[in-house]
């Protein structure tokens, strides 16, 4: 056993190691996005988030605060638990939508009906737009309701969606499988949901992560701005930007925490994405 | 025997065309055809794309004025407060033609546009034009160097993970590119000010173009560096380009692993083809070979950095606000924190239009850089 894989490794270096890394990350990623929601929603935060305490300002991490406190006293740790039970969500409804129109309407696209040529016309209209702006504005201009953050999310990922189901289905499609289907008399929504949606699920998947991770990127962004999400209510972005000043003038912790929050869930869902993607073309 | 022809002289319908898997594939001879009849599909290609500009223009200047006047904002609650009179709200949305009905506000619009009025502030008065004027030149300064530092940076590790992606300069640019893809630019932003700044300060304060007691110089052009070498204050260029370092590798991160992804992928399809594994092969110098690999992923490279340049008016818009660049960007996040509507909409009018244009140019010069693109469908 052990000369084979030497021989194996003499002839193309590496060769069977890339394998582990997609692995390992997708295991890490997923492991982390699970225990974060875990510890957000089930773990009771350690003060009251919005809860402030003038004798407790820019604590430092230690005993009592574990993350240290903000400019008015606010726990850091119990901010950025109670923000990821903001976020996250979001982040998932937002794709949720983004699905929900996107399956269907790629779907329709792959088809050759009148629908299709429309649907891509109206794709094709919306990348002259830069979509996040769009979104951003759409935000800004809908008031101060967090969910509207859901359609926006939506706005952004529904166009990839589309194009990812329609050309998955396009080449399925023309597949034996597919085709024996249509001889045998199936209807062509039949052959979607028994042949090309099962086998476009993984494909879903994979986007679908992109999505939340891009959509998590939107919500941080849209409360640094303080668009959408108000003030009092504990958000990564918004934690991000009120500890700006005081990272200026050495109280890192406030700044830093959130930040590194928004870094590692992003890449948790990246990382998710890529081992799907990885495992799906054998690499 | 007929005569063969020669030359080109006797060749009229320009390149022949073959049908192959369904697509035209234009087989050009070497032949003396005028330079239309060589380009001629081309040439309609462009002509059917730019016709189709006055109605992507129309739609974009439609859902612009959609998107002001179909929200629940109250313009004149927004401007006055909480609490204004209703008589005074009323009067503030008479005078902004708030109060007619909203196919007559559409043909107002209209009017004004075609004269070439993006309107006035809800709150400085300032004509939107003329900030967009003013304001565009400073966002081009910080946008453009970085959109090429980002796409040399970020062919740069794509070359790196295309070509030896087991090696350790190949996992390093791979670990390199998944932590920028995962790092928000105002992420990066407010912790290299944090390290550069704070800590270390290596780094300019995050407060604008130059310090707070150095006076701007006379604006000509608009374009700060240029107006500084042509009022003769050249003390002011290293201030200045002291200040953008910061900003400028923050854009840098934040753009390049599209670039990094784009050209990874590209190389990889180049490097497998046949021409460059013989080059390879035929022991060729490593610089040679990437010149064959960079020429075989041309058009999608060109469509790429197309796309950042489309994205170089609004790409940056946080990241001015946190460095109080004094750009479009900032303007317009401003004006989206305010509510002013009139700015907002010139904002999503003036990136719309670009990226329309820029898509357009994009297409045309990869259907004139790669042959076997089919002009005849979109």
């Amino acid at each position: 056993m052990a000369a084979v894989s030497g021989m194996r490794e003499r002839i193309r270096p590496g060769f069977s190691r890339p394998r582990l890394p997609r692995k390992a990350g997708f295991l890490v990623g997923s492991g982390f996005i699970v225990a974060l929601l875990a510890i957000s929603y089930f773990v009771p935060t350690p003060y009251p988030p919005n809860a402030t305490d003038a004798n407790q300002t820019f604590v430092p991490p230690g005993a009592a605060h574990w993350l240290g406190t903000d400019n008015i006293g606010r726990d850091v740790l119990s901010r950025v638990m109670a923000a990821a039970r903001t976020d996250l969500p979001l982040a998932i409804l937002g794709t949720a939508a983004a699905l929900a129109i996107g399956i269907p309407l790629g779907l329709v696209a792959s088809t050759r009906s009148r629908a299709a040529g429309l649907i891509m016309r109206c794709l094709d209209m919306l990348q002259a737009f830069p979509l996040l702006i769009l979104a951003i504005v759409l935000v800004a201009l809908a008031g101060s309701n967090i969910y509207n953050i859901i359609p926006a999310i939506a706005l952004i990922g529904g166009p990839t969606c589309i194009r990812l189901v329609r050309s998955a289905a396009l080449s399925i499609r023309e597949s034996r499988f597919a085709e024996a289907s249509y001889a045998m008399g199936s209807t062509t929504s039949e052959v979607m949901r028994r042949h090309i949606l099962p086998n476009v699920a993984p494909n879903i998947v994979a986007q679908a992560s992109l999505i939340v991770a891009g959509g998590l990127i939107v919500v941080s962004a849209l409360s640094f701005l303080g668009i959408g999400i108000k003030p009092p209510t504990a958000s990564w972005g918004a934690m991000l930007s009120d500890g700006r000043d005081a990272a200026l003038i050495g109280y890192w912790w406030v700044a830093v925490i959130p930040g590194v929050l928004i870094f590692l869930a992003v890449l948790s869902f990246n990382l998710i994405a890529d081992g799907i993607e990885g495992a799906l073309h054998g690499d | 025997m007929s005569q063969q022809p020669l030359g080109g002289s006797t060749i009229k319908d320009g390149p022949a065309n073959a049908q192959v898997a369904g697509r035209s594939i234009s087989l050009s001879f070497p032949s003396r055809v005028s330079w239309y009849a060589e380009h001629r599909q081309l040439i309609n290609y462009c002509l059917k794309r730019l016709a189709f500009i006055p109605l992507g223009v129309f739609i974009i200047v439609t859902v612009c004025f959609a998107l002001v006047n179909l929200v629940p904002v109250n313009p004149g609650r927004q401007i006055l407060g909480d609490l204004a009179t209703t008589e005074a709200i009323d009067a503030i949305n008479r005078r902004l033609g708030f109060d007619l009905p909203i196919s007559d506000r559409y043909v107002v619009y209209m009017k004004r546009l075609a004269a070439g009025d993006l309107g006035t502030s809800f709150y400085t008065g300032a004509s939107v034009r003329d900030d967009i004027a003013r304001l565009l030149p400073r966002t081009l300064e910080l946008t453009l160097p970085a959109l090429v530092l980002a796409f040399i940076f970020g062919l740069f590790l794509g070359w790196l993970t295309a070509r030896t992606p087991v090696r350790l300069s190949g996992r390093l640019a791979k670990g390199v590119y998944t932590v920028l893809q995962a790092t928000p630019e105002y992420v990066s932003a407010v912790l290299l000010i944090l390290i550069l700044f704070s800590q270390l300060h290596w780094a300019a304060a995050p407060l604008g173009r130059m310090g707070i007691g150095d006076v701007p110089p006379k604006p000509v052009t608009g374009f700060l560096y240029i107006d500084a070498i042509l009022g003769g204050r050249f003390e002011l260029l290293p201030i200045m380009l002291n200040h953008a370092i910061l900003p400028t590798i923050v854009l840098v991160l934040g753009i390049s692993p599209l670039f990094a992804r784009i050209s990874r992928s590209n190389f990889r399809e180049a490097m497998s083809s046949g021409h460059v594994e013989f080059a390879r092969a035929s022991g060729l110098p490593r610089r040679q070979v990437f010149g064959y690999v960079l020429r075989s992923a041309r058009a999608p490279l060109v469509t790429v950095l197309g796309l950042g340049f489309a994205g170089a008016i609004g790409g940056a818009a946080i990241i001015e606000s946190i460095f109080s660049w004094g750009g479009i960007g900032q303007w317009a996040v401003t004006a989206m924190q305010t509510l002013d509507l009139v700015q907002v909409q010139g904002f999503v009018l003036l990136t719309a239009t670009t990226s329309l244009v820029v898509y357009l140019l994009i297409d045309i010069v990869v259907a004139a850089l790669d042959p076997r693109i089919s002009y005849g469908r979109s």
